[in-house]
């Protein structure tokens, strides 16, 4: 009963959050896009369980309690009808994409060494999700602040059957009614009440079940990956190999084996709503619209901290408004708001709001111990200084330049947490620097696959062969999953 | 096919870049660890097998010790170095590497290598000793002119007076170059598992290594490309896909060397967890865990209290177990110092309250009077719930 449970609270926001995007794509041709089907599928759990949370919220509001069937039906009553409009809309071209998607599954177009390729990073990744998948389902609730700030709510939301009030220590004491304490009373409610959901689906609280939706973000971020790289008109094999790069960081994998901190989440959520943002701008497609609103809500909502990576996505979504005139301007915008941070730390050494400290003490080195030295992102700094090499002319291209402005932005300040250490209080949680770089790791290997693409090659004047396009590589041949 | 009259062209060369590619990055490798092997004396002839000493066998010359089952938890004098020592025999010359398995080095600790030899018998000789995270890194002494004969003495000194460190003990190897190859891919491929740092940092095996994976594949990995794209402007038809897409494939190797380390760890980690949780129920699991013995003690607590939630003050020395009963104890409403190990203010805690002691000395509680008092002199009424060793639960009366 409780394994069925289970099955059910993981599968409930993937069908409502599905659901909700394949009723935005507007007919069969779009149905029928390179990589939107997969796209969809990861998309779905980062938008599927925002909505759920507010589902959860509303009924908490009307003082419903919160149970199987108070969530439960109006959860499948939305996912069936969306699924049923998305289905009228469009059905033949999501039996053509899901055609497609086995056909690419399989590799059955591909050349010899391209299929041993394609298959041994299926092996690869299928080893990596398993491993994690029982990992996390196994091991109860284990990093500090999972038990201290965040499942602490969910906890006791399943407990009582409706969101109560946190408060800090001293809200505690003075109290004349009903509150509780945590470590962080101050942070959203968004990823608690996805706990406390699938407990309420189990009927049963346990620690480690309770982790298993941060597996599925792990899963949404390789899916979106994939999807998006396909959808901007690479081959399966390369956006396989980004696929395979985003979830093979080792850091990431850690936050899905050791679930219940919200930096994993909002890397989902930050990295689906600034890729569909920045599309949207461009294509103005419901689909793209609905799932950059939602995302990026959704990002503003798992954390407090949440709000910064909103602006960190704003000179992207500029980029994408103004086109190739206002590269300059927002370049220029950001390097004066880097400048202006630093001539201010130099004019008020001990500038502080509370408990935010703006004193320059440097910790550079840490930060290049952690991105260098240490296993936590294998390569990922080494693969961004060779884009830059590489590629520096497609950074400014009208297709990478927003993505390039959004890691520029997401640099910066990471850059701002390092100089100024005070500052991770305000916007970020205490120590995690690598925490920081974690919502920005999976767009940065987006951008440097992307980048990568047609990159400037002088053609030797010697070679018989032409030059193959990138989306070629090893011999691959494009189809639409 | 060819048309009449037309000459049958030639069939394009085959692509080399991935071939090559990987050939390069092996040989990259090769080249990286010997320039390391020769950067540290090492030599390619057979020297004499590790020798180890364990904390058993180590006494401390200066300071105080405990022996912690295999490791020596040792305290330095309030105004002296701390001194931990320990007599060998091995010739210098086999053995030229000497590794201390210190920890908890307190910052800016100066750390020196002692040693004595039979060549110098009335002699102490020393060297420092760096330290990295708190740990100290080993030393090399190939080449030292004083590294002779028999070494009949090995210590270390830490300069931090009233400092505590532990010490595992101490290893003599030699300086050949497997040795140092060895060496480096243990630290590599120690097991490192979940800690309460993890969320926030993955070391790639051991906490302190004299050289990074990372290190060594990109390293390897621009030597490789320096040569492919070298090689490529004698024979471009054999690298059609040009220097891009050869830089592309090399990181893409490197970036599956380091995966693959990482996911030898992880699969390390996960026997560990499925031994430990494996085929568990919720109960069991809690049970199973680190503060498997809280668990316990709270769960009778629980029976005590009232099924609404209560107003529960937790004390307890560490805050650890501060947090965890806080959120074992949970849906109560509980309040715990996240910080600092603090009594009850005056006026906190009133009539209808609980109070959860674990391993905290500084409660008192008067059987005869009923009065739990603490030691900032808040005194309160109160009811002896529960007492186990150490532990303790109070109603407020």
């Amino acid at each position: 009963m409780q394994a069925a449970g289970l099955a059910f609270a993981l599968a409930l926001p993937i069908l409502i959050g599905v659901a909700l995007l394949a009723a935005c794509v507007r007919d069969a041709a779009q149905a029928r896009q390179a990589g939107l089907a997969p796209w969809i599928l990861g998309a779905g759990h980062v938008v599927g369980v925002f909505v759920l949370t507010l589902l959860m919220r509303g009924i908490a509001v009307t003082g419903t309690p919160l149970d199987l069937v108070s969530i439960g039906v109006p959860g499948l009553a939305i996912a069936g009808a969306l699924s049923w409009l998305a289905w009228r809309r469009s059905a033949t071209g999501w039996r053509d994409a899901m055609t497609d998607a086995r056909r690419t599954l399989i590799a059955s177009d591909l050349a010899r060494p391209a299929r041993i390729a394609w298959f041994a990073l299926l092996a690869w990744m299928a080893v990596r999700a398993g491993m994690l998948l029982v990992e996390v389902g196994t091991r109860p609730l284990y990093p500090w602040d999972a038990w201290s700030a965040w499942a602490t709510k969910a906890k006791t939301f399943f407990a009582l059957g409706t969101i109560v009030p946190f408060v800090d220590a001293a809200g505690w004491a003075a109290a004349s009614t009903p509150v509780w304490f945590d470590a962080a009373p101050g942070q959203p409610v968004t990823l608690p009440l996805l706990q406390a959901w699938v407990a309420i689906a189990m009927g049963a609280w346990d620690d480690a079940r309770i982790g298993l939706p941060w597996w599925l973000y792990f899963v949404s971020i390789l899916l979106v990956v994939y999807g998006e790289v396909r959808r901007r008109g690479y081959a399966p094999l390369t956006s396989l190999a980004a696929a395979w790069l985003a979830g093979s960081l080792p850091l990431l994998g850690t936050q899905v084996a050791l679930a219940g901190y919200a930096d994993l989440p909002l890397a989902a959520a930050f990295t689906l709503g600034t890729l569909a943002g920045i599309r949207a701008i461009g294509t103005r497609a419901p689909v793209d619209i609905a799932a950059a609103v939602l995302a990026l809500a959704a990002v503003a909502l798992a954390k407090s901290s949440g709000w910064m990576w909103l602006v960190v996505a704003l000179p992207g979504f500029a980029a994408a408004a103004l086109g190739p005139a206002g590269y300059r301007r927002i370049a220029l915008a950001l390097a004066v708001v880097a400048i202006g941070a630093i001539g201010i730390a130099a004019r008020f050494p001990k500038a502080a709001l509370g408990q935010v400290s703006f004193a320059y003490e440097p910790i550079w080195e840490t930060l290049a111990v952690d991105s260098v030295l240490l296993a936590n992102w294998h390569l990922l700094v080494v693969g961004i200084v060779g884009t830059i090499a590489f590629s520096w002319r497609r950074l400014v291209g009208r297709d990478v330049a927003p993505l390039t402005l959004v890691v520029a932005a997401g640099a910066i300040w990471v850059a701002m947490l390092t100089a100024f250490p005070g500052v991770r209080h305000w916007g970020a949680d205490g120590l995690g620097l690598n925490r920081a770089v974690l919502v920005l790791a999976p767009l940065a290997i987006v951008w440097m696959v992307v980048a990568l693409r047609d990159a400037p090659e002088p053609t030797p004047t010697t070679t018989t062969v032409p030059a193959a396009a990138p989306e070629a590589v090893a011999g691959d041949a494009p189809s639409s999953a | 096919m060819a048309t009449d009259g037309a000459k049958p062209s030639a069939p394009p060369p085959r692509d080399r870049t991935v071939t090559a590619s990987i050939a390069a990055f092996v040989i990259g490798t090769m080249l990286v660890l010997a320039a390391y092997v020769a950067a540290n004396s090492g030599s390619l002839r057979a020297s004499g097998e590790p020798k180890a000493w364990g904390a058993e066998k180590l006494s401390v010359a200066r300071g105080t010790g405990r022996l912690e089952g295999n490791v020596l938890v040792a305290r330095a004098p309030a105004n002296d170095v701390l001194i931990v020592s320990v007599p060998t025999d091995f010739r210098a010359r086999d053995l030229s590497a000497v590794a201390w398995e210190v920890v908890d080095v307190p910052a800016g600790a100066a750390v020196r290598l002692l040693f004595q030899s039979d060549y110098t018998p009335k002699r102490v000789h020393n060297r420092p000793l760096g330290v990295e995270d708190g740990r100290v890194l080993p030393a090399s002494l190939a080449g030292d002119a004083e590294w002779l004969g028999r070494i009949t003495g090995l210590a270390v000194t830490v300069s931090a007076p009233g400092a505590t460190i532990r010490v595992r003990g101490v290893t003599a190897k030699s300086q050949s170059a497997v040795q140092i190859v060895r060496d480096r891919s243990a630290e590599w491929f120690k097991f490192e598992s979940w800690t309460g740092t993890s969320i926030n940092a993955v070391n790639g095996g051991a906490a302190a290594q004299s050289l990074p994976l990372p290190v060594v594949v990109t390293v390897a990995a621009l030597i490789a490309l320096a040569a492919l794209v070298a090689i490529r402007h004698f024979a471009p038809a054999r690298f059609p896909r040009g220097s891009t897409s050869i830089a592309t494939v090399l990181f893409l190797i490197a970036w599956a060397v380091l995966d693959a380390r990482w996911t030898v760890n992880l699969a390390r980690q996960l026997a560990e967890t499925v031994d430990r949780y494996g085929g568990k129920d919720a109960t069991e699991r809690s049970r199973a865990a680190e503060d498997g013995d809280l668990v316990a003690f709270l769960d009778k607590a629980k029976a005590l209290l009232p099924a609404d939630p209560q107003r529960v003050v937790v004390l307890a020395q560490a805050h650890y177990f501060r947090g965890r009963a806080g959120w074992h104890l949970l849906p109560h409403r509980v309040l715990w110092e996240p910080a600092r190990d603090l009594p009850p203010q005056a006026g906190l805690l009133r009539a209808g309250d609980f109070v959860v002691v674990w391993q905290r000395p500084g409660a008192q509680f008067d059987l005869a009077s009923g009065r739990l008092r603490f030691e900032n002199g808040v005194d309160l009424p109160a009811k002896l719930l529960l007492s186990e060793r150490d532990a303790a639960v109070f109603a407020i009366l």
